[in-house]
């Protein structure tokens, strides 16, 4: 299926598919994990947890870093969004701030960490923005997106004022409940895998297809990282139960989460 | 003698019924078992491959084989149906060097035992075809060099000695008194102190127990401390798994009391010979103890004479260290028989 979309990027389920079985072949002759699961135990996907176990046999052969990037994808993920454009300040709510840049944002946009609730943010530390700073910054006219957990986004439009509301993206974990409907601007994420797609002004749930990858399987959906050397995340299912399907947008033709019956 | 040849692959042959016999009448150690020499084979970066060597039905011989040869792939694993365009069969054991990986039935006249290689050079050149040239055998004993260089005499190369502590006093006491007073001093001060830590537990025996994945974890630590020396890919969790799941390989660890495993050893043991094949231990600035190396020797050397063995393999690493632990270094070398 090839389709140009209106979100700029161009889709081809060969090319896809193609990168997906690269990687599973470089993965088989280079990881530990994955040689010996699917050598000698089973080819089926393998649970989150399971991966999160054996994170030191994810490195390659030749060595890469062990830690998961936990920013890994957010650039991307947040343009597919379309609610961030050049020059804006993104204020992700977490208390763990990027060690490096952030690949992937639009042009100067600026990256900030705003702590939740009951988190004191180290006032020397740059990286951190603070809720009045935010607030008077957004007085003054600036624009900014604030991505965060809705219980987080809510608390902020309480003390923001009507006139100065920032854009808000909503951040689902990818293994809890997946509403089906939701605001346009939400993004999907796991702690593991990292950002993995967005809920688009279609209406769906579209997966940041150039780097992550998923198929359906009778374990439930299989999530692959394309692009990550290390650790190598290949087919990983994220909760057993979490019921979603990998289907085409009928508008833009790229892959989207249709999360079926039992998730609302 | 009419001798057949079957050849196997692990990664592609089933386990034959006769293997786990085969392996204990042969005295093959633990890193013979198919589970573990199937694991060995898909984590290897060249194909490994098993020879059965068959006077009718009786199996007269047994030989491992790595096939490498170029192109080298360093640092992936072998791919599945990955064999060189050029190369030889190196044999050694598949999980030390320091045994030799061939066996021989103890029936055989050196006679038969020459033209048994040469039945396996030939085989092997008419299985693998014109990319086989040859095979190296490795870790050779100088008893076995008339047997294995054959009527081509092929070339001969020395190499690392071996450890071997021949058991001849009947208490550890006895032989901690046949060491140098420095040595015997050392070693009881060592053992005192592990002794008093009171935040360190001492084990000796089945490894079932221990999370493989942390024991992977310290043993790859240790082998990244000799990156330039080891050539060879990492050790699989899986391995650990299979081998720490066997009744015939015994474990020394050593877990301080939040579960934290701070050393760890592992014989691969035999009636009379076992071989002591792995340790690793914690840095003492990462949180490991001092003496646990020397510690670990004692307590697999009482291990083996409360045991009955007769001797233990401690290999080829400090060998300085191995004689003034009273073991005999034993002299291997390397063998390559060219084949045209």
């Amino acid at each position: 299926m090839r389709g140009r979309t209106a979100l700029g990027l161009r889709f081809s389920e060969k090319r896809w598919l193609a990168a997906y079985r690269r990687v599973i072949r470089q993965v088989f002759r280079t990881v530990p994990f994955y040689r010996e699961r699917w050598a000698l135990v089973s080819r089926d996907p393998v649970l989150a947890d399971e991966v999160q176990r054996r994170r030191h046999d994810l490195v390659p052969l030749a060595g890469g870093a062990f830690a998961v990037n936990p920013y890994r994808g957010l650039g991307p993920v947040v343009s597919l969004t379309g609610r961030l454009s050049a020059g804006a300040l993104l204020a992700v709510v977490t208390d763990l701030p990027p060690i490096g840049p952030v690949p992937g944002l639009a042009a100067r946009t600026r990256l900030r960490c705003l702590p939740p609730a009951g988190f004191p943010a180290n006032p020397f530390d740059r990286r951190f923005i603070r809720t009045a700073e935010l607030i008077s910054r957004l007085a003054s006219g600036e624009r900014v997106a604030v991505l965060g957990p809705e219980i987080e986004l809510d608390r902020l439009v309480d003390v923001a004022s009507a006139a100065a509301t920032p854009s808000l993206l909503p951040l689902y974990s990818a293994r809890e409940q997946v509403p089906a409907h939701t605001q346009p601007g939400a993004v999907l994420r796991d702690w593991l895998l990292g950002y993995l797609g967005a809920f688009c002004d279609c209406g769906r749930w579209h997966l940041d297809w150039r780097r992550v990858y998923a198929a359906d399987t009778e374990h439930g959906v299989a999530f692959t990282i394309l692009p990550q050397a290390s650790p190598r995340l290949v087919d990983v299912l994220l909760a057993p139960g979490l019921r979603m399907r990998v289907e085409r947008c009928a508008e833009h033709g790229t892959p989207v989460l249709a999360p079926v019956a039992g998730n609302t | 003698m009419a001798v057949q040849i079957d050849v196997l692959d692990p990664r592609q042959h089933s386990e034959p019924p006769y293997w786990e016999a085969l392996r204990i009448r042969a005295g093959l150690r633990a890193d013979w078992s198919y589970e573990l020499l199937r694991i060995a084979a898909w984590c290897s970066p060249v194909p490994l491959l098993l020879t059965v060597l068959r006077d009718s039905a009786e199996a007269v011989g047994l030989i491992c084989a790595s096939w490498t040869g170029v192109p080298a792939h360093h640092g992936k694993y072998v791919a599945p149906r990955g064999r060189p365009w050029l190369g030889a069969l190196y044999v050694e054991s598949p999980g030390t060097s320091a045994v030799p990986g061939w066996w021989f039935a103890e029936r055989l006249s050196l006679t038969e035992r020459t033209e048994l290689c040469w039945d396996y050079l030939h085989g092997m050149r008419r299985e693998l075809g014109p990319r086989c040239r040859g095979v190296v055998w490795r870790h050779a004993a100088a008893a076995d060099l008339p047997v294995l260089r054959g009527k081509r005499r092929g070339l001969l190369r020395s190499t690392s000695s071996i450890a071997v502590l021949p058991l001849a006093w009947p208490t550890p006491e006895q032989w901690l008194a046949s060491l140098s007073r420095s040595r015997r001093n050392d070693l009881r001060r060592q053992r005192r102190h592990v002794d008093a830590d009171p935040d360190l537990s001492v084990c000796v025996g089945p490894g079932g127990d221990l999370d493989p994945g942390q024991v992977a974890r310290l043993l790859r630590a240790n082998e990244a401390k000799y990156a330039d020396r080891h050539a060879g890919l990492p050790i699989t969790t899986s391995m650990v798994t299979a081998l720490l799941g066997r009744d015939d390989v015994v474990t020394v660890r050593y877990i301080d009391h939040a579960g934290r495993l701070l050393g760890f050893g592992a014989v691969l043991d035999h009636p009379t010979a076992p071989v002591s094949r792995h340790w690793a231990g914690v840095a003492v600035e990462h949180g490991g103890r001092r003496h646990l190396y020397f510690d670990m020797y004692l307590r697999v050397i009482e291990w083996a004479m409360q045991t009955g063995r007769k001797e233990i393999n401690f290999g080829r690493a400090k060998l300085d260290i191995k004689r003034d632990l009273g073991c005999e270094l034993q002299s291997r070398y390397s063998v390559a028989v060219p084949c045209w």
